[in-house]
Formats: C-alpha cells, structure tokens, sequence
C-alpha cells in the first residue's frame, strides 16, 4: 500500500487537514506539539481501528480517547487515499466516537459499507496484520534502539550477526523466546509434574498409596483428591452395607433372645418337680432291685444247704476211687520192670556167643602179624632190588663149534640149560654167561660190579623170605597178606561186640544179672499203666470240680449269714422294702409331668441348661453386635455419602479439565521445541544482506559485517578492520545500527511488493557525521519504497530531501 | 369436621454443605437455612390451622446426625398446634439401636408421633378420626419398599380417613436408577385404598401444580432447596379432606434460597450484562452455578472478571466455570497482534494450524503472559 493523502477532519488538535504523501521519501516537518504524532496516530487509527471500536476496549481507552477532537466534539474522523499493488485510488473514511461511521470506495468506484468486507479489503491492501505494522513498519524509532539494547543481553543474539537479526526478528513481537520457554516449562511443571500423559497416571504407577509427596502438579494433586474421595466412599459404602448387616443381625438376635427367654421362663416351672422326678426314678429302681434280690435270696437258701450235703458225699465217694487206682498203678509197675531184666539177659547171651565163635576162628589162624608180613616184603624188595641190577648187566657170547658141541650155559641167576651146538650159537643173558661142559668151563662176567656177589645176595634175599614163609605155612607173599587182614577183622569185631555188651548191661555184670533174673517170680497179666493214669487224671479233675462248687455254695451261705443271719431276717427285709416302694410311688405321682417334646427328665434338665448357656452366649453376642454397631456408626462421616458422590463428582470434573489442560501444555510444550529448533536452521539470508549494506551507510562506514565467510558473516568490524561484538557498540552506533536493523527488516518485509514505513525522527539521536550516513541510507531506502518520516529539525528535512510536508 | 394437614419432608436438618466449595459463612447460612424451614412450616401449619402435620421421611440428613440437631427439631416442633407424624425415611432411618430415633423419642411430647412401626396409627385420641399408615425406612438403601405389612388382608382400623406416609421413589415419577430408594408403583399405592399418600424422598413437588384436587399420591418436595439439583423455591402441601369426600391439596411456597445453574453461550460483553440484569431479579439469597461457554474477542474476555466480581456482590453464592469460554484467535487476531515474521507469530499460526483449540489457548495465553 502506497498512502497518497491523509485527511483529519477533525482528529485530536487537527480540526480538517489533508497531507499528501508521494511514493519514496516523505518528510513531515514541524516543530513539536505542532502535531506530528498526531498525523501518524490518524494513519494509524485509519488503518486498524475500526469505527465500532468499544469504548471498553485498549484501544479506546489508551488511543482514541485521547484523539477526539480538541477542545470540543465527540467524533474524530479521518480519510485516507492510498494505492495497492495492484489498482491505484482507493478511498477510505472512518469516524469515531459519537457519529461511527466507515466507509471504502474501491478504486473501480464501489462504496463497501459492511465493516466485516472493509477489514477484508484494507487487511489484503495493507498485507500484513496490525502487529506487523505496530512492531516494525510503525514503529518508533526509540523503541527500535531499545529492542536493540535488549538484544545485547541476550547470549545467542550478539553471537553473531545472523543471531542478532534473527532474535531481533523473531522477539519482534515483544516476547523473548527464553521468557516464554520458562512460562511454558513453568505451566507444563504446575499441571503435570509427576504425572504420565501416554499412561494417563501418576508417574511411576504411584496411586495414593504410595503417592509422590513432592512435585505434585495440579493434575496430579486432583487424581489423588479423587482417588482419596473414592476409597473414602468405598469404605464408607462397605459401614453402610455393614451397619445394614448389623441391624438385620441383631434384629434376628433380639427375636431369637425374646423367644428363647419366654420358653425358658415356662420350662423353668417344670423344673424342680423334674429334679424330684429324676431323683426318685433311680430309687424305686433300687428298691425293686433290691426286692427281687430278696425273693431270690429266700428261694435259694433251702437249695443251697441241700446242694453242699449232696456235694460232700459224692467228693467223698471220689476219693477211694482214686486210691485204688494208684494201688493198681503201683504193682503193674514192678510187673513190667521184671519183663525188662529178662529181655536183657537174652540179649547179653546172643552177644556172648558171637564173641566166642570170633575167638575160635581167630585160634585157626597162623600168627602171622604185620611186623611178620612188613620183613618178608623187606627181603622181597631187597632181592627184586638186586635183580635189576643184574639184569641191566646185558652180555652176548657167540659160540661157533667146528663141530656138534654140547655144553651147559648159565645166563645170570637162572637156572642151567643144556645147549647143543652145530655151528654157532648167539648167546645173551644178564650179568654172567657161564659155559661149562666137562672139559672145559667159560665164565664171562660184567666187568662193571661183583656179579658173583651181587647174585649171592639176590640169593640169599629169596631164601630169607622164602624160609620166613615157609615159617608160617604160607605159599606166597599175596597169601600172607589175606592173612594178616583176616586176624585183624577178627580182632576188631570181637572187640565191637564186647563194647556193645557193655552198653546193654550198663556197667552189670552178666553173671549177676542172671542170678537176678532167676530171682523173679513169675510173670503175670497187668493194665496198662497210661490207661490207669488216665482214668486217675479224670477222677482227679472232677473232684477239683466239685471241691470248687461245694466251696461256691458254702461261700454263698456265709455271705447270707453274715449279711442277714438268718432266712427269717430276710423274710422281714422284703416286707419293709415293699413299704418303702409304696411311699415313693405315691410322691412320684404327684408331680407335675415335663413337656412331651423331652423324652427323659435328665433330658429336659440338660436342655434347660443348654437354654441357660444359649441365653448367656446370645447376650454376649448381642452385646458385640451391638458394640460394633455403634463403632461402625461413630465413624460414619458427617456428610451423608449423596453429599460425599457429588463433591467425588466435582472432583472428577476438575480433574478431567486439568487433564485437558495438560494436554494441551504438552502439546504446546513439544511444538515450541519442535519450533525452535526449526528456527536454528532458518538462515534470513536476504535480511542479513540488506544488514550488511545498511550498517555500513548507516554507520558511515565506521562499521561493516565481516566479509562473508562461509554462508553468514558472524562478526561486525570496524573500519580498520577490528572485529566488535554487537554487545560492545555504542549508544551512537547503535542508533545507526537500530536504523539499519529496522530498515532492514522493513525491506526484508517489502521485498518484492511496494509498502510504506512510518518513522518518527529516526535521526534524533544521531551526531552530525552520522545523520548524513543515515540519510544516505534513508534515501536509499526510499528511492524503492514509500517512506514517512517526522521531524522537528528543518537541517534534517533538508538533509533528508524527499517530499516535504510542513506542518 | 374436615381434616386439614401439613404434608412436608426431606428436611435434611443437620446437612453440611461441605460438597462444594462455600465460603463459611454462605455454608453456616444453608445449614441454618434447614431449621428456619422446618420453623416455617410449623408457622404455616398454624397460619393455616392445621391439626396434623406429617413429615413424610428425611426430617434429619443422617443416622448420626448431631444430638444437639435432634434437639433442636423438637423444640421447634413443639410450637406446632395440633400433632406431628414423623417417618424416618433412608436418610434418618429406623432401627431398634438408632441413637437418633432413641433421642428423638426421649425428648418428644404428647402430640408428636412417631411412625416407626409397620403397624396402623389411630389419631382417634388426639380427637383426629384418622388412622396413618406409616412405611418407616429401615436402611440407607432397600430394593424393596416396606408397603408389604398393609397388603397383608388385617382390617383397617374405623377411621374417616385413611392415610398411608411412605418415604421412597415411584417408578416413572422419581428417578432410581439402581432402584435402590424403597422403590413403590403408582398402581401399588392404589391397590392398597387409602384415602391420601404423603410421600417423601424426592426433592420436588408432585405434582408440579400450585393446586390439586384427589391425587393418587403426592410428593411434598423439600421446603427449602438445598442444592443445585434443586431449582424450585420449596413449597409444602396443605391439604384439606372433607367430610362429604371432598379433596384440596395446595401448595404453599416455603423457600428462602435458590438455588440456579446457568449454561449459557457468550460471545460478547453484551451476553454478560443481559446475564447480570436477569440475575439481578433473584438477590441475595440466590445461589448460582455458571457454566459458560463461547468465544469472545480477547478485550471483552478480559472483562469477565470484573462481571463475576460484580455479579458474585449481588448474589450470595457464585461458582462459574469458563474453561470453555475463550478469547477468540484468528488469523486475523494473530497478524494483529505480533510481527509477521516473529515467535509468536509463526507459533500460534502453527498451532492454529494443529486444530487443537485447548493448546492454541494455553499458547496464547503463555505468549500473552511474557509479552511486554
């Protein structure tokens, strides 16, 4: 938007003005209060203050109030003429106040009277909103310097020269990125400290019993109010549900008690008769006991006595049965010893005889004994012995006879042979050959031992045992042998057979034994003596028996006796028990009977106690019940649980709306993050361009950026070359750096369509040298873009050149 | 002679109030408030020359309410003309070992009769040719009424009036969900023949006239409001039975404080001063609960505040909630207010963007909190 006339008729001071404004550079001169500000505060009120405005409103009470018309009327008006980007001629009027009114003839000529399509149509005339205008396009110029000195508090904004123009920027609208990331963590820490978003719970999974007891946000702090406020119902839920439980308990307690104490109270005048009763049953029991015993005792008496006489006779009769039963065992007794002797003396006799014919044999016998055999078979060892030796003395002899030739050959220890001759002969034998006939005689004998001797002992060894043989009889060796067995068998069984006699006699002597025997009598015919003891045996236990019985009865009659003395006694006990039985009897029958339901007295009485304990235990029972009703009841709140739901309900609201709003911080929270991370990356190339350019104008070159190394200078320097961190320049340069800065951002903001910017004595705090920079730099500025510039001073309107308006 | 009765209930003496957030002094009012109308009606009662007065159930708020509440009650009882029926209802409900009712019955007089049996009560000797038949409550809660006893086939009593006092819900008349209150059928009521109902339970009046002929039960309602879920003034029945049959029942207003719970839509200063001249009409014993939703531009949200300063000046209790009143942000609002180019700018655009209305508040609402 180019602003070609602005009209006040009347605004503040001004009752009925028009400026007119040309594209690039305006200057408005006026000395002060001469009402400069008040031209601007009219395009200002113009452009963004709708005639409806309230009067409530800050923009009433803080802008239009003060620009009514002075010193009287109570409507401020203004009209302004302005081109767009794209048509030129537009028109628009607004009054204030008492006549409100607004009114936009387009450039083709249509009047818009809807204030809604006048906002539109000015809001795509002017391109940015109100607060683009208010904070850089409008803005003051001390305000400009400020934001400048602000800036250079800020760490990241004096770091570099793109942090400066980005924070200068960015904090443009009067909030500082840190202030409202503390605002946020602050708002994010008061509504969720400790609580889990994605989990909708306290953080940890920590509920009220085991709560976090610091750093308990708002949304934190209502969960473990409602979570309170419901275990608080619960557990006055369940008191409820038990003082319910209680009062039907004790109701059915109270009825069982009542019904329980009336029925006692009926039995309980039963129950001394029963007592009586249950006393007296037992002793008329007794008594008719006792009868019977007597009525027995009276009939057994006579019994008894006849029973011990007819006991004693037959015990007696017993008794001589027994003893000539063991008279007769005695004699069978010796009968059978005298049998035994006679048996043994035969015996004996047998053994004697075949000792005898053993003797005689034995007589027949030569006396040949082992001592005897043991030297023959010596002497036939000996001459075998002498014989081998011999034999092995092997010798030959051949005779050849020139003619017939008989002679007697001897070979060894055998006998001589005749031997005829015709032409030779081979003898052999053993030891010795000896020829011999007549005339002549030929001994050949081995050269190796005394073959004459050895023959002589072979000899003599036969003979010796040929001689010792023939001393007893005997043919051979083998003979001699049979022999020496026989003697010893013979021997061996006599001597068998006298140690059995022996054992038979047991040390008697034979002879004796017969004359013993020759002693005896006769024999003669006795019983069995087992048969006899058996029967004694039998006799003997049926007199125990009868002793044992006759001992019982006597037993009994003296127990009688002793108890009462005599059987007319005992006859008077019986009549006086049956008077005794007959008293009780009619007691009994006067007593008032028991409930049918008990089928014994004892019974009733045991149940009548039983009543007793139940009455004591339902007591007791009651008393707890009653106890407990009255803890229950005593904890009970003062709130009524309808009052106790609804205040849980409240709660619960407020907790649901917290949880809203901490959704909505946690949101906020993570894109601000997300934001101002994406806002690092943003270079403002453009912005720090144009910077680059101005600050050196502005500063009449004392300053510049750094030459550009890499993507973005960091640094501005000084003319000879020193780098200067933003933080240590100037008041004075900072006003050409503020001129630069808002120049810049201006331009940053107009790029590539026409605009307009309002500056209110930019060059105020500037010294002569620096003014003239600043005016190169405006007028560069201008030469593209509409600007408006108030001033008081006419060197600086002449300084400044442009379009001059006087007021 | 005709019978003339005073039919209230659901007194709730000895409530607390502690269930919301009510200064102490506005707290000490509306526990107060429950005995000045129980002397209010005992004062209509007179006025209207009642002879009998029935408290249908809910004298007391609780079974533990205080002794010296109990007291109290009876003192202010005993300035009653003719005689008092009282039914304990589930609030104050009967039992045997009830300290409550045990007071209640020590410090009674003559002409106070307490229906706490399920059995017929002749007024005969009080020279009423009434008989009540009463329903007494038992329990917090019950899913059976105790009506039971009077279908049982015994004689009713000579009387020219038979009145039967029961405390609980009617099906489709009072809400039950959990039909935990005792709960009674209209057809129940009617089989059992009786001349009149006094019920209690419900807090309001049924029927909603201010005058009726032969009903088949009535419902007194409380006489003196004592929540936000109770948005009439209170009233009682004064009810006359003729001796030729005739039947007039009449409500009589008794309430002193009101309770009103406002929703209402916003959007500029204007809905707020139309919302403070119809308040103005109700006073200072008026209780009011705002529930207020809108959008409004952010000068006039501002001056909310300042409305319910005033508003709550005027009113004896003011409780509003406004989270879902908020400023109005629009892209127009945001280039407005900040720099194009700027934080809070290019933020809440973006938030704006999100869709999110809650956290596009909170981020104006942070950003305006630091802005200078």
């Amino acid at each position: 938007m180019i602003i070609r006339k602005v009209r006040l008729y009347p605004f503040g001071a001004v009752q009925d003005r028009e400026y007119s404004f040309a594209k690039g550079l305006n200057v408005v001169l006026g000395p002060n209060e001469a009402g400069k500000s008040t031209l601007v505060k009219a395009v200002f009120a113009v452009l963004f203050i709708p005639s409806d405005v309230r009067k409530n409103s800050d923009d009433w009470r803080g802008f239009l109030s003060s620009c009514l018309p002075y010193p009287a009327g109570d409507t401020a008006r203004v009209a302004v003429e302005f081109d767009t980007s794209q048509q030129d001629g537009w028109f628009y009027s607004c009054s204030w106040g008492g006549n409100r009114d607004q009114c936009l003839v387009t450039a083709d000529g249509s009047e818009v009277n809807d204030p809604e399509a006048i906002r539109e149509h000015l809001q795509i005339a002017l391109r940015y909103g109100r607060g683009t205008y208010e904070g850089i396009l409008f803005a003051r110029q001390d305000e400009m310097s400020r934001t400048l000195e602000k800036l250079k508090e800020l760490p990241e904004a004096t770091g570099t020269v793109a942090g400066l123009l980005r924070t200068a920027l960015v904090q443009s609208g009067g909030v500082s990125l840190e202030n409202l990331e503390e605002a946020i963590e602050k708002e994010y820490e008061r509504l969720l400290n400790n609580w889990d978003l994605s989990a909708d719970g306290p953080r940890g999974g920590r509920g009220i019993g085991n709560r976090h007891k610091q750093k308990v946000g708002d949304v934190l702090s209502a969960y473990y109010k409602v979570e309170e406020r419901r275990r608080d119902l619960k557990r006055i839920y369940e008191d409820e549900a038990r003082i319910a439980e209680l009062n039907g308990k004790l109701d059915t307690s109270d009825r069982e008690m009542r019904e329980l104490v009336s029925r006692l109270k009926e039995y309980e005048q039963l129950e001394d008769d029963a007592r009586l009763r249950s006393k007296l049953v037992p002793e008329l029991e007794v008594i008719e006991q006792k009868q019977n015993n007597l009525k027995k005792i009276v009939g057994e008496w006579p019994r008894v006595e006849e029973r011990i006489k007819g006991l004693e006779k037959e015990i007696s009769g017993r008794g001589e049965t027994l003893k000539k039963l063991e008279a007769e065992l005695a004699e069978a007794g010796v009968v059978l010893k005298s049998r035994e002797k006679r048996e043994l003396l035969e015996k004996a006799g047998l053994m004697q005889e075949e000792i005898t014919k053993k003797q005689g044999e034995l007589a027949e016998l030569p006396p040949l004994g082992r001592e005897e055999l043991a030297s023959i078979e010596k002497e036939v060892a000996r001459q075998t012995r002498l014989k081998s030796v011999i034999e092995a003395m092997k010798l030959k002899a051949k005779v050849e006879a020139r003619k017939p030739l008989q002679f007697k050959f001897t070979a060894g220890m055998a006998e001589p042979q005749e031997i005829k001759v015709d032409e030779e002969i081979l003898l052999e034998g053993p030891g010795r050959l000896l020829m011999e006939s007549e005339d002549w005689r030929i001994d050949i004998q081995s050269g190796q031992q005394d073959v004459e001797e050895l023959i002589a002992q072979a000899k003599q060894a036969g003979k010796a045992f040929r001689d010792e043989l023939d001393r007893f009889g005997v043919d051979n060796i083998e003979k001699a042998k049979e022999i020496v067995e026989k003697r010893s068998s013979l021997a061996e069984g006599m001597k068998n057979a006298r140690a059995r006699l022996d054992v038979l006699l047991g040390g008697l002597d034979c002879e004796e034994l017969k004359k013993e025997v020759a002693a005896l009598g006769e024999d003669r015919a006795v019983r069995d003596p087992e048969a006899i003891r058996a029967e004694i045996e039998e006799v003997r236990e049926a007199l125990s028996e009868l002793r044992f019985r006759l001992e019982q009865e006597k037993e009994k009659l003296a127990r009688w006796k002793v108890d009462f003395k005599s059987l007319d006694l005992v006859t008077d006990g019986l009549v006086e028990l049956k008077g005794e039985e007959k008293e009780k009897r009619a007691q009994l029958a006067g007593l008032k009977p028991r409930p049918e339901e008990f089928t014994s007295d004892d019974r009733f009485i045991e149940s009548l106690k039983e009543m007793r304990e139940k009455r004591e235990s339902l007591r007791e029972h009651l008393a707890s019940l009653k106890q407990e009703l009255f803890e229950v009841q005593n904890r009970m709140p003062e709130q009524a649980t309808e009052d106790l739901e609804t205040e849980l309900k409240l709660l619960e609201e407020e907790l649901v709306k917290l949880k809203k709003e901490g959704r909505a911080v946690s949101l906020v929270r993570e894109e601000f993050k997300e934001m101002k991370e994406e806002l690092d990356a943003d270079t403002y190339t453009p912005l720090v361009e144009t910077f680059t350019r101005y600050l050196a104008l502005a500063t009449g070159g004392c300053y510049r950026v750094a030459e550009l190394d890499g993507p973005l200078p960091d640094e501005i320097v000084t003319a000879d070359g020193r780098a200067m961190p933003i933080h240590l320049l100037s008041t004075g340069t900072i006003g050409g750096t503020a001129l630069a800065l808002r120049l810049a951002m201006s331009r940053y903001l107009l790029e590539d369509e026409e605009g307009f910017v309002i500056m209110d004595d930019p060059l105020i705090s500037l010294d002569p040298e620096r003014k003239q920079s600043a005016a190169e730099l405006i007028r560069e500025f201008a030469a593209e873009r509409q600007l408006i510039i108030t001033t008081f001073d006419p060197e600086t309107a002449a300084l400044l050149g442009g379009n001059v308006l006087e007021i | 002679m005709p019978l003339k009765l005073l039919h209230t209930a659901d007194l709730h003496l000895g409530m607390t109030f502690n269930n919301r957030p009510y200064p102490e002094d506005v707290r000490k009012q509306l526990v107060e408030a429950r005995f000045e109308a129980l002397a209010r009606v005992v004062e209509v009662a007179n006025n209207e020359e009642c002879g009998l007065l029935v408290i249908a159930g809910d004298l007391f708020h609780r079974a533990n309410v205080a002794a010296e509440s109990v007291v109290r009650a009876v003192d202010i009882l005993k300035r009653f003309e003719g005689v008092t029926a009282v039914l304990p209802g589930n609030h104050d409900y009967f039992e045997p070992y009830s300290a409550l009712w045990a007071l209640f019955r020590d410090k009674a007089f003559d002409e106070l009769v307490l229906l706490t049996e399920r059995r017929p009560y002749k007024l005969h000797d009080y020279g009423i040719e009434a008989v009540l038949y009463p329903a007494p409550c038992d329990s917090k809660h019950s899913a059976e009424n105790r009506l039971g006893w009077l279908k049982e086939p015994a004689g009713k009593p000579e009387a020219l009036w038979h009145i039967g006092v029961a405390h609980g819900t009617v099906r489709g008349v009072s809400p039950d969900f959990a039909e935990q209150y005792f709960p009674m059928e209209e057809s129940e009521l009617a089989a059992l023949k009786m001349d009149h109902w006094c019920l209690g339970h419900t807090h309001v009046c049924y029927p909603d006239l201010p005058e009726t002929g032969r009903e088949p039960f009535l419902y007194s309602g409380t006489p003196e409001p004592d929540g936000f879920d109770c948005r009439h003034r209170g009233s009682v029945w004064i009810t006359e039975l003729g001796d030729d049959g005739s039947y007039c029942s009449q409500a009589v207003e008794t309430g002193q404080f009101r309770f009103r719970e406002i929703e209402r839509e916003i959007r500029s200063i204007n809905d707020f001063e139309n919302l403070q001249k119809e308040l103005a009409e109700d006073g200072s014993k008026t209780l009011v609960k705002l529930k207020l939703r809108g959008i409004m531009p952010e000068s006039e949200y501002n001056e909310r505040r300042a409305f319910y300063d005033s508003l709550g000046g005027m009113l004896l209790y003011l409780e509003w909630d406004d989270s879902e009143l908020t400023v109005e942000i629009t892209p127009e609002v945001i280039d407005g207010k900040y720099p194009a180019g700027s934080f809070p700018h290019k933020f809440l655009w973006r938030m704006a963007e999100k869709g999110n209305p809650e956290a596009l508040q909170m981020a104006y609402r942070l950003i305006e909190g630091v802005r200078e």
